[in-house]
């Protein structure tokens, strides 16, 4: 039963994410549902189960998408990352999930940042970027409470 | 405040550390599209997706259509007020246009008529039967309207005065029934009595057989009336004929007024 629900949850999260989501962005830039979900879940849940969450729905995010499975790299990296530093944090999930969200979603932005320029894409404009980098933060934070009950269920069902 | 439960993190670890190698594996090799994987997602996706932004644009876009349909509506309804004004403008400005022409017509009659003395009246209906011809005029007693006075306009004979009140007075037409009167043809001055038919034709009688008529000849009113000036024009001969033993002629006349379309007429004092 949990993992039907799971299943459906990245479903319904995907489609959001592609259909929906991506005509509220601003200045270019759209919330991460699936980068929320992935710390959130990763926060909550034993360490392989998360990196099998995290690899499952950045894998259909990849697919969803086009190019390399950049999604599928940075979302189970992170997750191992979470795994790794969780056990020593003394505070509630949410805030730690709010903290790792917005850490993650900067980290995503340098390294897209970095990536893009090597990889022959268009150079950086800096103020822009960081721009981006705020909007994509608060876009993510903004969602973070949303999804925070709804994965809390899910793990704990 | 929550306790971390322990994991089982070496097994964590080295999935993720296959996964990550395997997505840059997969990046940069031929099986970037893994059989065809992406093309079944999407195809997989699709109808969720068409779904899912068909309810969102109908979400988002319904405010915008409730308002805008207000806003049509209100601007549908001002268009219409203002097209049915344009609309009654134009009416009037057409009517007060041939009021115009109507009145410069009258007035260079009212000239042309020196010998009798005039009083212009306008048409306020048509008496509403079936059975008589009669004009009501916004002119009566109080203007010096009297019964028996003969009505022209610039086109000839309309009628008679046949009924005055203070201020209004009624015409009988030539063309109803009960009217008569003594009349000419101006060029031959053969006589006869023109009589309504009820219709938009006018017969002349007794016309006598020896005489000379035919069609397109003027008929006037005769010096012979009494009741009405000589040389009023009453309309043209449209037929006129007469059989081997008749004793007068057949006479159809088209009347020389348009009587359905009188506005402005004059009774002679």
């Amino acid at each position: 039963m949990r993992s039907v629900k799971s299943v459906v949850f990245i479903g319904l999260l995907l489609i959001l994410q592609s259909s929906v989501f991506s005509r509220l962005s601003l200045f270019g830039v759209g919330p991460d549902l699936v980068l929320v979900a992935v710390v959130i879940f990763a926060v909550l849940n034993q360490d392989e189960k998360s990196t099998q969450f995290a690899a499952g729905t950045a894998f259909l995010q990849d697919l969803l998408s086009y190019g390399m499975y950049l999604n599928l790299v940075l979302k189970v990296a992170y997750t191992a990352l979470i795994n790794a530093m969780k056990k020593s944090f003394m505070g509630s999930e949410f805030f730690l999930a709010a903290v790792l969200l917005a850490l993650f979603t900067l980290i995503t932005f340098i390294l897209t940042g970095i990536i893009c320029p090597l990889l022959g894409g268009k150079p950086i404009d800096y103020p822009a970027w960081l721009l981006t980098v705020l909007i994509a933060m608060l876009y993510n934070l903004f969602f973070l409470p949303i999804l925070f009950p709804i994965l809390s269920n899910l793990s704990h069902d | 405040m929550t306790e971390f439960r322990p994991y089982r993190k070496k097994r964590s670890y080295l999935l993720a550390i296959i996964i990550i190698l395997a997505a840059i594996f997969v990046s940069y090799s031929a099986f970037l599209n893994i059989i065809q994987l992406r093309s079944i997602m999407g195809t997989v996706a699709y109808p969720f997706e068409a779904v899912t932004t068909v309810v969102w644009k109908s979400t988002v876009g319904l405010p915008a259509f409730i308002v805008n349909l207000k806003d049509m509506l209100s601007e549908n309804a001002k268009l219409r007020e203002n097209l049915e004004e344009t609309d009654t403008k134009l009416i009037i400005l057409d009517q007060l246009a041939e009021e115009n022409d109507r009145l410069k017509e009258a007035l260079a009659f009212k000239r042309s008529q020196y010998r009798f003395s005039l009083c212009a009246a306008g048409v306020l209906g048509r008496v509403p039967t079936a059975w008589y011809s009669i004009l009501s005029i916004n002119k009566g007693s109080k203007d010096g309207i009297r019964l028996g006075m003969p009505v022209i306009n610039q086109q000839g004979l309309i009628g008679k005065i046949i009924e005055t009140s203070n201020f209004s007075s009624k015409v009988l037409l030539l063309i109803d029934r009960e009217s008569a009167v003594v009349a000419a043809d101006a060029r031959s001055r053969v006589e006869g009595v023109v009589e309504g038919s009820g219709t938009e034709k006018l017969f002349m009688k007794y016309v006598g057989a020896e005489g000379e008529i035919k069609e397109g000849d003027l008929i006037v009113s005769s010096s012979l009336s009494s009741a009405f000036p000589a040389g009023l024009p009453i309309g043209t001969v449209s037929r006129a004929f007469k059989r081997e033993h008749d004793i007068f002629y057949h006479v159809e006349i088209k009347p020389a007024v348009e009587f359905l379309s009188i506005e402005t007429l004059f009774v002679i004092l």
